[in-house]
């Protein structure tokens, strides 16, 4: 017998697991997948720190590590490189320097003031985070909590002064169906006047899910946010527009991509209270190799439309994350767009790189991006911009590595000058670092928010915040850990 | 319908897709990724728990299921078997414990009892037939490089060339010529077999 054959006869006598045993496997695998952080990017599927699939209900980490641990990320939240990093938690947390947790959006409403809103880790469900930038510090905001909630995190915020936020995001009530489906997913609201949080009580559709990633403030009396709500299965997902009318929250009508079994809005924009636009994805059912492709939908006071976008050439998916606009006729988009894997290239699958589409008052184009050197894995995930010759946009470069092995990120920052889109230098505290959303007062004051973490332990980001100065992009320090 | 039942009829054409459109799908539904689960972790298990045996096998099937999950949107969706991906996710995780296989196959060349396999026959004589050859056998995969054991073991449990070069990221030319190599290191340890024809020997 030739020495294959022994082989083949070694590898088969393995007898096939124990059902009871593999069970117990699956039931990890799952349970790990349902509790882990969920990062909740608009959509970074193709970036290794916040690959996030939007998605109403649950939202999911592309980096779910397998079986992490703690002690890593503790060891670097707590050396030299130190960052904003504070809980906003439901019960006190005796260290709020080392906090496990990441940023996902940010507003300024003036030089001296930030809020950023977020999840925190701590063992167990994540929790909503906000954080407060008072012109010297970053301090631990605290906020009410839902009631018997599993977890709670907010996506979106928008500050019209420093007495007057709007914060948005999902929480899930807890639990004891299996793990396999998910629970019951419903938007969360939260207010600021200046003194305390509170949460606004506010519509909900007759399905499963619901959840608001994105709210854009036009004045104390206007906002807009935007998500989705559909099944858990992740499919039959529709937009969610819902509407801050003064004394109530309203659910506003919204139009779907005709075909579409899924689409999400992950960001909003308003130019004024009768002019917004809000960008996301949809997703075409029984075409795997054809997947997300872009949403832009406006709103001219009255009505909610599909408007047209150009779809990047030869691209298997495409998807923006972010808008901004200054007025009606200038408003920019970012995203990721997807391209086959080359041949032979099989470590990195897809490639991705970064999407930035241009609103000029009557049609949406692509700009020219760029992208970092090397295998490409990129994607814009915010952006800000103050005029039609000042932009900048936030996310990440991603590293491409062989299954199996840990992906790695850099912060990524580019700028629009009015004439071309050039990548600005960034710090990026570790190997895995990101930025979610980015807020401007000035041309020479930006605040971007993201989250940084160790390649072996990913499932254990610390919170991330940098500082535009008009010169340079910078760490910012938190208080806690002073 | 109860939210349960709906979201349980969520699920009813898992069985029906194919890997990629399963994958495509959990970027949205993460659950469907339990159907994934189910197609491909007992032959995953296998896998493993012949390389670094059956204990094993349990915690890095899991982990091998993470990292597809937290790959998922990676995942070449014009490949319709996710075989080779999971293998190769796999295979990355064992070579982290490179040293954990080699201690695994030596314990099986040094004692002759394979924790990993079935008992093969209720003879004495053909179970102490069955020892000497796992200890022969075990021994010289032992001797193997890393990457060599990688091919050899990806090939004898059931992946194909192409299969396996997907799966290690390699040339399939690559996979070709450190089978070679290989299958000549394990043929000279178990005696100067042909490993090109079955049940022949080299020297005839």
């Amino acid at each position: 017998m030739n020495e294959m054959k022994q082989l083949e006869d070694m590898c088969g006598a393995v007898p096939p697991p124990d059902p009871r045993r593999l069970a117990g496997t699956r039931a990890r695998v799952l349970t790990a997948i349902a509790e882990g952080p969920r990062p909740a990017s608009r959509d970074a599927r193709g970036w290794p720190w916040l690959a996030t699939p939007a998605k109403p209900g649950r939202r999911w980490p592309g980096w779910v590590a397998p079986l992490a641990a703690a002690a890593a990320v503790a060891a670097v939240i707590a050396g030299a490189l130190t960052v904003s990093s504070a809980i906003h938690r439901h019960r006190a947390s005796p260290q709020a320097s080392r906090t496990r947790g990441i940023l996902i959006g940010v507003s300024c409403p003036g030089p001296s003031r930030c809020v950023a809103v977020g999840e925190y880790y701590q063992p167990g469900p994540p929790n909503a985070l906000i954080e407060r930038w008072d012109g010297y510090r970053w301090s631990i905001m605290r906020g009410p909590a839902p009631p018997a909630h599993a977890h709670a995190d907010l996506h979106g915020i928008s500050c019209t002064s420093a007495s007057e936020c709007t914060a948005v995001g999902s929480w899930t009530r807890n639990s004891r169906q299996p793990a396999t489906l998910p629970p019951p997913t419903r938007t969360l609201v939260e207010h600021w006047n200046g003194s305390a949080w509170s949460i606004v009580k506010g519509p909900n559709l007759p399905v499963p899910s619901s959840s608001l990633s994105a709210v854009a403030c036009t004045g104390t009396s206007g906002c807009v946010a935007v998500g989705a709500s559909g099944n858990s299965d992740g499919l039959h997902v529709r937009t969610l527009v819902e509407r801050w009318n003064g004394s109530q929250w309203v659910i506003v009508k919204s139009p779907d991509p005709a075909g579409a079994i899924y689409s999400f809005l992950s960001s909003i924009s308003c130019a004024s209270a009768w002019d917004c636009v809000a960008v996301g994805e949809y997703f075409l059912g029984g075409h795997p190799q054809v997947q997300n492709r872009v949403l832009i939908e406006h709103w001219n006071g009255f009505t909610w439309k599909v408007v047209a976008s150009p779809e990047p050439p030869g691209s298997i998916a495409s998807y923006l994350s972010a808008v901004s606009c200054t007025v009606e006729s200038n408003c920019v988009a970012v995203g990721t767009k997807r391209y086959p894997h080359r041949k032979g290239d099989f470590y990195g699958g897809p490639r991705e790189y970064t999407l930035i589409e241009h609103w000029n008052g009557s049609s949406w184009a692509i700009v020219r991006s760029l992208n970092p050197p090397g295998p490409p894995a990129d994607g814009l995930t915010g952006v800000a911009c103050m005029s039609a010759a000042d932009c900048t946009a936030v996310g990440a470069g991603g590293r491409l590595t062989p299954p199996g092995s840990a992906d790695g990120a850099s912060t990524l920052v580019e700028h629009w000058n009015g004439s071309a889109w050039s990548i600005v230098r960034s710090p990026s505290p570790s190997a895995n670092s990101g930025l979610s959303r980015v807020s401007c007062t000035s041309a020479a004051d930006c605040t971007a928010v993201g989250g940084f973490g160790d390649l072996d332990n990913p499932q254990s980001p610390s919170t991330l915040v940098e500082h535009w100065n008009g010169s340079a992009w910078s760490l910012v320090t938190p208080a806690a850990s002073k | 319908m109860s939210d349960t039942a709906r979201q349980a009829a969520g699920h009813a054409g898992a069985d029906a897709d194919d890997d990629a459109t399963l994958i495509a799908r959990s970027l949205h539904a993460p659950e469907c990724f339990g159907a994934l689960f189910d197609r491909h972790a007992p032959a995953i298990s296998r896998y493993i728990a012949r390389r670094l045996g059956p204990d094993a096998a349990d915690d890095l099937v899991a982990e091998t299921f993470l990292v597809a999950f937290a790959r998922r949107g990676r995942y070449d969706a014009a490949r319709a078997d996710a075989r080779p991906w999971l293998y190769g996710i796999a295979t990355r995780l064992i070579g982290r414990r490179r040293r954990d296989e080699v201690r695994f196959f030596c314990a099986i060349a040094r004692t002759g009892v394979d924790p990993a396999a079935e008992p093969v026959a209720d003879q004495v004589t053909d179970r102490i037939a069955a020892q000497a050859a796992s200890r022969e056998l075990a021994a010289a995969v032992a001797g193997l490089s890393q990457a060599q054991r990688d091919v050899l073991l990806l090939v004898a449990s059931g992946l194909g060339y192409e299969e396996a070069a997907l799966a290690l990221g390699v040339p399939a030319g690559t996979v070709s010529s450190r089978l070679v190599r290989a299958r000549r290191k394990v043929r000279e340890a178990l005696g100067g077999q042909d490993p090109t024809r079955p049940g022949r020997d080299s020297q005839e």
